[in-house]
Formats: structure tokens, C-alpha cells, sequence
């Protein structure tokens, strides 16, 4: 278990055509099964790393390893290939296209990774069943199914997000913000329901929140605001 | 196939704006294809006025305007040809048929053309049909008319209707020659040529109604023409038709014209294509605004779906696959507008079937779509798909650059 899913050293980035470094963080490493919450006020770099685990952006400098793989030495159509296949993501809110169904939003991913696609049918025995089963555990009742996503209420959507994110068993779940826009009582569910799929299953969770009375359900803690020296770290 | 699936969905969920946007296509889209057809179908039903002519002779003005007067009814001759002169010619070897035709009378607004029962045996037009009678036949005595197909059809007559011609080409006239009647005896089948909107008689007939009334009847030399408007001949070879036509307009006697139906055709139709060309590109500009509004619609969508381009990307889009998708849109968008706008230039055309045949003489077929105007709907099609590209390809700028952010 001690195996290391996610490390970075000596990474930074700015933005195009600034100065500063909006990241500069000399040493992070996520071990498979574990579970990271990262902390940080705005501005602190937050989404921004958020973006480069992901491999949507590219660092300017360091090394960058998922999986055992070195993926700054990729191209951008492997580091969508490596996202697709082995990582789910959680938006703060709004996570669902609205045109498509609850099952169609969460079948979606694997339309995008043959690989997910064959984990979903292998431990469902088909896409929709695993859809289904994974809809069922995060308490989305079945009238909600065949509802508008858009008739949801905002905990539901992040929990159909999550299905979404979780589908296809990917090796790291990345969250960002995605109990910001819930209640407190919505944000215990979400978080009960998250926690215990993540149990069942073999991901490995990076969550970023503002809110530290998370912190104690995970395995690990970053705080960003002394990991990185980048970035502006105006607290507003 | 699931980007054209997801295309499709997000369309169907903006299907109102969606809809209006393939109306407006679909609008210009019917609206290209018809005046295409007309364009097409007024230049056939042109070309087919007259055939089988291989001159055609009247006193010396132009080419066109000889045209004009003698076949197309329209304007009139500054001159006639001299019944002898006439004779003379039509009784070479080398002749096969003239018609004659004298003009200058009507009846209710339609020409009323002298001419004899040879206009019925020799005339030609489309693909060298000959005339054929729907009713009746030809006219045998003096006092006998046949009604082109539109004249009988718009007055109602019938057979054995008696009808006054009058002098001049206005509706209205104040000399109408009513001491002498004539009697329909022969309705034609329609042409779709200005023989429709003509009655014939014979050029005795002519004759006859410029006189007082004679109680004893008519000699044969009252009735002998003095002068015609113009002929049509056929040749008993084509080879002789130049020299034929040097020989007429060298002709001593009196100055005349004869020229061929085909090259004159052409050169009037090169001046009305002018405003054919023009009424087509006022409709291509058309099309152009219905895809340019198709352009701005999705320009316009495109920052609220930035959301949408984030999430795609979060579970693996591709930024080309993105791009595909809103390429893949404004191909389903054309596509749409393209079938809907053919379908409603046929109800158009169906509608507007009888009014053309009753106003222009023009008969609209239904049938399939001519080569140019599937080339048209394709060059639709190419040119909607390629305005998309412009959307498209600022959603993969923003799906490039915006990371995992969600930008609003």
C-alpha cells in the first residue's frame, strides 16, 4: 500500500506571460489508497495544481510521476489519454452536462476510455449496470433517473458527479471544492457516501477544500499555503 | 458516432434557437433552389419557343426586336412585308413550308395573329412538337378563330363562342371591329409559348374586318393580304439555310431581314439572363445571412457552454474532439436546414404552381433536383460545416487554456 501513486519535485508554473510562479513546490508524493486534503486560502495555487496532476497544464520546470509514469515527457494527447483512463474529476458545482440524462452524464466517461469502459463492464457486467450500481450506493433515488439533471437538488448533482468521477475504478479521484456549495447537513452525506465508495474501490482521493473541518477524515493533509512558494497568498 | 450523439443531445436541449436557426437556413435554402428552378425553367421554356424554324423574315429592323414582335408578341413591327414579296420568296425550290403572320389586332388584350392552316402544320416548339387542338380544329372559313389554350381558359370560351376583335393591342380599344364576329372553332393545347396567349385567324379575317361591311359577302381579291408582318420558313436542306438568308437580305424588292431563331434566342436570352444572374445572386446572399445568422447563434452560445468544454475535458475529451463536436453541430444544423428548405420549395412551388401558368405561361414542374442545385445544397452544406469550423475552433482555444478551471 505504500506504493506511490502521485509525486512531484521542484515543480513551478505561472501563468503565460507572468512572472511570478503561481506554483513552486519542492517535494509532494500521494501513496495509492490513501486519501490527500489539501487546504489553502484563494489564490494559493489551489486549482492550479489541481490542473497539472490533472495534466491539462504543463509545468515549466520539476518532474511530475503518475503511475510510475514520467508525465511531463509526454505528449498532450497521452496525458488526456492517462487522464481519461485513470482519473475522475469533481467539479465545485455544475458538474452535468445538462442535455444528457443522470445515467448518460455518468456513462459518459466511458465513452472517452476503452479502459474504463472495460473496468465499468467487468465489475457491473455493463456500462449501466455499474452506472446503476454506483448511482444506488450514492443514494440517488431510481425517479430521480429519468429526471432532467437540472431538477436535481445541488447534492444530488455532486453525487452524480462523483459516480461520474468513480465509474471505471480510476487510481486517483481529484475534487475540487466539491462540498462548497452544499449545506452542512448535504456536505456530511456527501462526504459519508464519497468516503465509503472510495472504501469499496481502489482510488485514491486528492481533495481541495477551504473548509479544514474536513481535514479529519483523511489520511494526509497539504497545506499549500507553506508547500508552495508560489503563488500570491492574498487572503481576501 | 458519441460525438455525434453528444451533438445532437445538446442541440435537442437548445432546440428552440436550434429551430429558428434551421428555419432561417431552411428559409434561404428554398428560396436559392427556387430561383434556380426559375431561372432553369424560364430559359428552357424560352429556348423551346419556337423550333424547327430555320428562319425567320420581316421587314429590315434588328434581330432582336424581330424576335420580339414575331415570336414573342411583344412591341410591334415598324413595318410589313409586301404581300408579293412574301410570295415570291415562299415560292422558291428550295422552300418547304412559310407560315405567315399578320399582327396588329386583339381581342381582350390577347394578339390577335393572321396567318393560315399552315401555322398548325408546320409550327414547332419544345423538342419539335407540333400543335395539336385540345378542342375542335383548325379554321376553315373566314369568320373562324382558334384560341390558343391560356385565352381559352382565362375568358372561359368554348367552342362556337362568338368573339369581336379590335384594332391596336390595348385591353380596351375603341375601334373594335364588331360588324364582324368570328366564331371559335378550334381550342389549342397548351404550349407554354406565347401561342398560348394568341387567337388565330386567317389572314383573309384580317382583311376583311378593315373593311365595311360588304352584305353580299367577300371577293376573293378584297380578301388577298396587301402585306404581312413577318414569316417563319423551313428549308428543304439545312445547307441552304446562310445562303437563303444572304439571298433575303439582299433582297431587291424591298429591305428586309430574315434571321435564325437560335442565334437571336441566344442573344436575347444574354440580356435577360442578366437579370436571372442578378435575382440568384440576391439569393445567394440570402443563404449567406441564414448561415451567418446560424454563425452568430453558436458564437453566442459558446460562452455559456465554456462549463460544458471543461467537463468534456475532465472525463477525456480531447480538445480536436471538442472541436469535432461543434463542427459535428453546424453540419446537423445545414443538413437540417438543407432537407427542410428543399421540402419547402416544393410547397412553395406547388403553390405557386397555377399562379405562374395563369400570369407568366410558365408551367413549374415538381420533379426531381436539377445537378446545379444539388450542387447548391451541398455547396450549403460545405459552406455551414466551414462557418462552424470558427465557433469550433474558439472552443479548443478556450478548452486549451482554461485547464481544469471552470470559467464563466
Amino acid at each position: 500500500m505504500s506504493e506511490q501513486l502521485l509525486s512531484l519535485s521542484q515543480l513551478t508554473y505561472s501563468w503565460p506571460g507572468e512572472q511570478t510562479p503561481v506554483l513552486d513546490i519542492d517535494q509532494l508524493a500521494l501513496d495509492a489508497g490513501s486519501q490527500v486534503f489539501v487546504h489553502g486560502p484563494s489564490g494559493c495555487g489551489k486549482s492550479t495544481l489541481l490542473s497539472v496532476v490533472a495534466g491539462v497544464v504543463q509545468p515549466d520546470s520539476g518532474s511530475l510521476h503518475f503511475l510510475g509514469k514520467d508525465c511531463l515527457s509526454m505528449s498532450k494527447h497521452q496525458r488526456d489519454q492517462l487522464r481519461a483512463d485513470h482519473m475522475g474529476y469533481v467539479f465545485q458545482q455544475f458538474n452535468l452536462l445538462p442535455y444528457l440524462s443522470v445515467l448518460d452524464n455518468v456513462m459518459l466517461t466511458c465513452q472517452f476510455s476503452k479502459l474504463r469502459r472495460a473496468k465499468a463492464q467487468q465489475r457491473g457486467g455493463s456500462v449501466k449496470q455499474e452506472a446503476l450500481r454506483l448511482l444506488d450506493h450514492l443514494q440517488i433515488p431510481d425517479s430521480a433517473l429519468a429526471k432532467p439533471v437540472s431538477n436535481l437538488s445541488i447534492g444530488q448533482q455532486q453525487r452524480v458527479a462523483v459516480a461520474r468521477a468513480l465509474i471505471g475504478s480510476p487510481a486517483l479521484l481529484i475534487a475540487d471544492e466539491p462540498t462548497s456549495a452544499l449545506d452542512s447537513v448535504n456536505r456530511e452525506r456527501f462526504m459519508d457516501l464519497l468516503m465509503a465508495e472510495l472504501q469499496l474501490g481502489e482510488s485514491s482521493l486528492l481533495l481541495v477544500s477551504h473548509d479544514e473541518a474536513l481535514a479529519e477524515r483523511f489520511d494526509q493533509t497539504w497545506s499549500l499555503a507553506q508547500l508552495n512558494r508560489g503563488g500570491h497568498h492574498e487572503v481576501s | 458516432m458519441k460525438l455525434a450523439n453528444l451533438a445532437w443531445h445538446s442541440l435537442w436541449a437548445r432546440r428552440s434557437s436550434a429551430l429558428l436557426t434551421v428555419m432561417t437556413i431552411a428559409l434561404s435554402v428554398a428560396l436559392l433552389l427556387g430561383v434556380e428552378q426559375l431561372r432553369l425553367q424560364t430559359k428552357q421554356s424560352f429556348a423551346s419557343t419556337v423550333s424547327g424554324t430555320d428562319l425567320i423574315v420581316g421587314a429590315r429592323s434588328g434581330q432582336t426586336q424581330l424576335l420580339l414582335y414575331s415570336i414573342f408578341h411583344i412591341g410591334n413591327a415598324t413595318n410589313n412585308i409586301s404581300w408579293s414579296s412574301y410570295q415570291d420568296i415562299a415560292a422558291q425550290r428550295n422552300v418547304k413550308w412559310t407560315i405567315p403572320i399578320a399582327l396588329g389586332d386583339s381581342h381582350r388584350g390577347y394578339r390577335v395573329v393572321g396567318t393560315n392552316s399552315d401555322f398548325f402544320e408546320y409550327y414547332r416548339y419544345g423538342r419539335r412538337e407540333p400543335l395539336s387542338f385540345a378542342q375542335g380544329n383548325g379554321f376553315e372559313t373566314t369568320f373562324e378563330a382558334v384560341l390558343g389554350a391560356e385565352v381559352a381558359r382565362s375568358l372561359g370560351y368554348e367552342l362556337g363562342q362568338e368573339i369581336v376583335v379590335a384594332h391596336g393591342v390595348a385591353e380596351i380599344s375603341f375601334n373594335v371591329h364588331d360588324q364582324h364576329p368570328f366564331e371559335v372553332v378550334g381550342i389549342l393545347a397548351p404550349t407554354g409559348t406565347p401561342v398560348d396567349r394568341s387567337v388565330m385567324v386567317g389572314l383573309d379575317a384580317i382583311e376583311a374586318i378593315h373593311m365595311p361591311v360588304q352584305p353580299d359577302g367577300y371577293t376573293a381579291e378584297q380578301l388577298e393580304p396587301k402585306s404581312i408582318t413577318a414569316f417563319l420558313m423551313g428549308m428543304n436542306s439545312r445547307v441552304q439555310v446562310f445562303t437563303q438568308q444572304r439571298a433575303i437580305n439582299n433582297y431587291r424588292a424591298e429591305p428586309l431581314l430574315a434571321i435564325l431563331p437560335g442565334v437571336a434566342l441566344q442573344e436575347l436570352w444574354g440580356v435577360l439572363g442578366m437579370a436571372e444572374q442578378a435575382l440568384l445572386a440576391v439569393s445567394v446572399c440570402v443563404v449567406l445571412t441564414g448561415l451567418l445568422s446560424m454563425l452568430a447563434a453558436l458564437l453566442a452560445s459558446l460562452k455559456e457552454r465554456r462549463r460544458e468544454m471543461a467537463i468534456l475535458r475532465s472525463v477525456g475529451a480531447r480538445p480536436y474532439q471538442i472541436f469535432l463536436l461543434l463542427v459535428l453541430e453546424s453540419l446537423l444544423l445545414s443538413v437540417a436546414g438543407v432537407i427542410l428548405g428543399a421540402l419547402l420549395k416544393y410547397a412553395l412551388l406547388a403553390a405557386l404552381q397555377p399562379f405562374m401558368l395563369n400570369q407568366m405561361g410558365l408551367y413549374l414542374t415538381l420533379g426531381g433536383l436539377s445537378n446545379s442545385q444539388w450542387q447548391m445544397l451541398l455547396a450549403v452544406v460545405m459552406v455551414g460545416t466551414f462557418s462552424g469550423m470558427i465557433p469550433a475552433w474558439r472552443a479548443y482555444r478556450y478548452s486549451l487554456n482554461d485547464g481544469m478551471s471552470i470559467r464563466v
